[in-house]
């Protein structure tokens, strides 16, 4: 009994003296924290968090030396399922401006973000809230809103940042929000815009070049994701590994597919990098089908740096595969 | 004309005078619009190439973009309003941008079915090229996939009379439209369902009765029957929307049929409802700060902050249910500050009258520790990355409540010791988490350790004797999971924890029956439960878990094992919230 006593007082003192250390703790955290950035006349930087990477190479080029920029998902992700970590939260918090693909896009993760971090300017609505899918025409807007479709985007497909042409309205987009925030800034933002766009421009000509052996080229991807970077580049969409958006494959639907592809002659499987190999490669040894690597992000490959990689990483990974024999994903 | 063949288009039925009218008017309005407007001249389909660009119209606009990169037009950058304005003279495009993505709220649209065949769009739009067959013309190669479907105003089947400025290219009439909607119901909270039914197979149907008459942890399965059960544990209905730019208000009622505990009752069988959180957030307090009010589970601990449908496993771990039941409910006020560090810092710190969820169901339906009466709560909790794959969080709690009281406490134990006595209580929790979750690949593969360690100590219990005495019980658990595709996740749930008071009733050292002898000694006792569990989730929206609890009640109570079986669905909206997360 005496025993039992001890140890409640003790842990009773030691409570104390720990909630006394992290109040000390608090105030002079609270003091470092607090300390103001200068403004951007000052020598200061806007900070931007985009959701994307994609967003982030848009930013930073049309932001210039204005700004510094942060994506909470890495390329490698995916992007509908990104884990809801608590250290996105000070970045949220600490930001002037968040840029998402919209669409809901990130619905599943980065809603529940910024309804916690505190940071008003960043509530859609707010200026410090950029959606790039304002000035996109949306594809595959689904005729039935039923979770029978699995996880579908009621506003249409956002994978639109793989079709070159988005990319030109999206960094619109970011300028014309970028100005709304800093307005002092609005002819260096335009600027770079414009320079932006005309590099989108010339090696939008290059990159038709390059997709000419495409042309037509039927494939089935593992996510219904494609969409956009098939029309711009003349390939076909024909199917798709998950069952329903967001939903993985029955053995049923597995079977349908490769008869299918059998019977349409479908000679390509593209897998993007956050799923695994084992169903495309099973599909491809069963029609005798390539697989593809396709990434859906910047950064989806560590040589993937910028958004114009990240399109020819593709281009030449669907050549890859076509021009040469059979073959599994390379990296 | 133009609205005529789309009605066509349209299954909808609708009295017949009503598409006369619509059609007289109709074909008067497009008259009109066609005498007046001369932004839209006819485009005929035959060999143009980049000459055209300059009559096309709005949603054409990353066509535009397009053309010039192929023949370097000055339009090149021009938007959708610039080219519009450009295009067509007089005309001032006021729509945001934005407005011409349909936006529906979630409500289902009703799409004419497919694209019209081309014949059919030239010859109900007349003066409207059609966007794919421009993309071909200009764009050797290209294949248009746009379909006619999205450029159709929604109406919902009703026919429209179109006043003189919805008359505009599709894209800009439709947006029009659907601001001019009455949208009664946009404003209503968005809405989510839970179903949840538990199947049990429960061994034995044993309690245990605590010296201060308290039934301290003897629920562990004690309120399914001794065999097998089935039990609609959980409707639970979410409904939250914004107040207003400063706050947020949510509520979360939860429903569950009364079922063993009920036996024998008129109450078997008839659903309960109960108010397990209704609670107003502000969102835009300055200084980092937000204030939560009403009913509300606070964010103390870990897994106290979930609601039981949520769980990770099926039963609210045994260590935690003792104290708190089925969470951490209170109803009071609750202050966070999200340190402004650069790492994350979250203090949160209230106050309120009651903490803790009693009887919910048939799994949880025992009298527990629950406080009642005023308490003072706070926690701090921190977030560290190791690197990409890897991170680590940890948080203290710690609770005071004077004079609070057991509800129930009293009654039905055998050594009935008066036991209504207020007790002040101090309850500590440490929770820790360590996760593994490889970048890009987390969703189908990933590891997490979680556990929390407990301290509740209380003074004025009383011991078998009677006497009051000051004392603490320790408890805590810790489980493992690990996801080794999308669909499925395996997990062990280690469970420990001592009870606040001595059991009435002891195993008899001779004879080896449980909860036979009289507790002479004083001698408490603790409770092991050894949980290994599967989890399937057919979608995001579904899920089963199959788990298997072993408990030993040292010397009260014979060992028990039970099989539990959860099926849980999910409809309407449901958004995990940060507390939710994994």
């Amino acid at each position: 009994m005496d025993l039992q006593r001890e140890i409640s007082q003790s842990v009773m003192i030691s409570a104390r003296v720990v909630a006394r250390a992290m109040l000390l703790l608090l105030v002079i955290l609270a003091n470092l924290g607090m300390a103001e950035r200068p403004p951007v006349d000052q020598g200061g930087r806007l900070q931007i968090v985009t959701s994307i990477p994609d967003l982030a190479d848009f930013a930073a080029r049309i932001g210039g030396d204005l700004v510094t920029v942060e994506s909470l998902a890495k390329g490698l992700e995916d992007p509908h399922g990104v884990p809801i970590k608590p250290s996105f939260l000070p970045k949220l918090n600490q930001a002037d401006v968040l840029i998402v693909m919209g669409l809901q896009h990130e619905h599943a993760w980065l809603t529940a973000l910024i309804d916690v971090a505190r940071n008003p300017m960043l509530l859609p609505g707010n200026p410090g809230y950029i959606d790039c899918s304002v000035n996109i025409s949306p594809k595959q807007i689904p005729e039935v809103l039923s979770r029978r479709e699995g996880d579908v985007h009621p506003l249409g497909n956002p994978h639109f940042n793989l079709d070159p042409v988005n990319a030109k309205l999206m960094a619109k987009t970011i300028a014309e929000g970028l100005a709304r925030v800093y307005p002092a800034g609005k002819n260096r933002f335009q600027t770079n815009l414009k320079k932006f766009e005309n590099r989108i421009d010339a090696q939008l000509v290059k990159w038709k070049k390059l997709a000419a052996p495409l042309q037509g080229l039927q494939f089935v991807s593992y996510h219904q994701d494609t969409i956009y970077f098939a029309d711009r580049f003349g390939l076909r969409e024909s199917g798709h590994i998950e069952i329903r958006p967001g939903i993985e494959p029955t053995q049923r639907h597995l079977v349908q597919l490769v008869e299918r592809m059998k019977r349409e002659n479908i000679q390509l499987v593209l897998r993007e990098p956050y799923f695994s190999d084992k169903l495309p490669n099973w599909i491809a040894q069963q029609t005798g089908a390539r697989v593809a690597k396709f990434l859906i992000m910047v950064g989806g490959n560590p040589r993937v740096k910028t958004y114009e990689d990240l399109i020819e990483f593709n281009l030449h990974s669907l050549l890859d595969a076509v021009q040469s024999g059979k073959g599994q994903a390379k990296d | 004309m133009f609205m005529l063949g789309r009605q066509t288009d349209n299954p909808c039925q609708f009295p017949i005078w009503v598409l006369g009218f619509t059609v007289i008017h109709c074909v008067l309005m497009s008259g009109l619009a066609l005498a007046e407007r001369s932004w839209v001249p006819a485009v005929e389909s035959q060999g143009n190439s980049g000459g055209e660009v300059e009559h096309d119209h709005v949603h054409d606009t990353h066509i535009v973009g397009q053309s010039s990169e192929m023949e370097e037009e000055t339009e090149a950058s021009s938007g959708n309003r610039g080219a519009i304005e450009e295009r067509v003279p007089g005309a001032v495009v006021e729509s945001d941008p934005k407005d011409l993505i349909p936006r529906t709220g979630g409500m289902p649209m009703n799409i004419p079915q497919g694209p019209k065949p081309q014949s059919e769009r030239q010859q109900s739009g007349g003066t409207h090229p059609s966007r794919s067959s421009a993309i071909e013309e200009r764009i050797p190669g290209a294949k248009a996939t746009t379909e006619t479907k999205d450029l159709l105003p929604r109406t919902g089947g009703m026919p429209m009379a179109v006043p003189p400025e919805l008359d505009q290219p599709p894209d800009l009439r439709e947006a029009a439209i659907l601001r001019r909607q009455t949208l009664l119901n946009r404003f209503n909270p968005a809405i989510g369902l839970v179903f949840e039914t538990i199947f049990g197979y429960t061994q034995r149907r044993q309690r245990f009765v605590g010296g201060d008459g308290a039934d301290a942890g003897g629920d562990v399965g004690t309120r399914l029957p001794s065999n097998f059960s089935s039990a609609l544990r959980t409707i639970e209905l979410f409904a939250s929307a914004e107040v207003d730019p400063f706050a947020r208000a949510y509520l979360i009622a939860s429903g569950h049929a009364e079922g063993i505990n009920a036996q024998g009752s008129e109450e078997f069988g008839k659903a309960a409802f109960e108010i397990e959180e209704a609670a107003i957030q502000t969102t835009s307090l300055p200084y980092n700060l937000s204030i939560r009010g009403g009913r509300f589970f606070s964010d103390w601990g870990f897994l106290g902050r979930r609601h039981a449908h949520d769980l990770p496993q099926i039963d609210v771990p045994p260590s935690l249910a003792q104290i708190f039941g089925n969470g951490n409910r209170t109803d009071g006020i609750e202050l966070s500050w999200l340190v402004p560090a650069p790492f994350y810092l979250l203090i949160n710190t209230g106050t309120g009258f009651s903490f803790g969820l009693p009887g919910e169901g048939p799994l949880a339906g025992l009298r527990r520790q629950v406080i009642q009466g005023n308490v003072l709560f706070g926690s701090i909790r921190s977030y560290y990355d190791i690197n990409d794959d890897n991170n680590i969080e940890l948080g203290f709690s710690g609770l005071y409540t004077p004079q609070s009281r057991v509800p129930g406490a009293s009654g039905d134990a055998l050594l009935a010791v008066d036991s209504t006595d207020p007790i002040d209580r101090h309850v500590f929790n440490m929770d820790f988490h360590y996760r593994w979750y490889p970048l890009g690949r987390g969703l189908r593969r990933s590891f997490a350790l979680h556990g929390e360690i407990l301290y509740d100590f209380g003074q004025g219990r009383r011991d078998v004797f009677g006497n009051t005495v000051s004392r603490g019980a320790w408890g805590g658990y810790a489980y493992l999971e690990h996801r080794y595709s999308k669909r499925w996740r395996s997990g062990f749930r280690f469970d420990y924890h001592q009870l606040p008071s001595e059991p009435a009733l002891v195993t008899n050292p001779l004879t080896g029956f449980a909860g036979t002898t009289v507790n002479t000694s004083g001698n408490r006792t603790d409770a092991m439960t050894f949980s290994p569990y599967i989890t399937f989730y057919p979608s995001e929206f579904q899920r089963f878990i199959l788990q298997y609890n072993h408990s030993n009640y040292g010397n009260t109570l014979a060992s028990n094992n039970q099989v539990l079986f959860q099926w849980q669905v999910v409809i309407g909206s449901h958004q995990h919230g940060f507390t939710e997360r994994d």
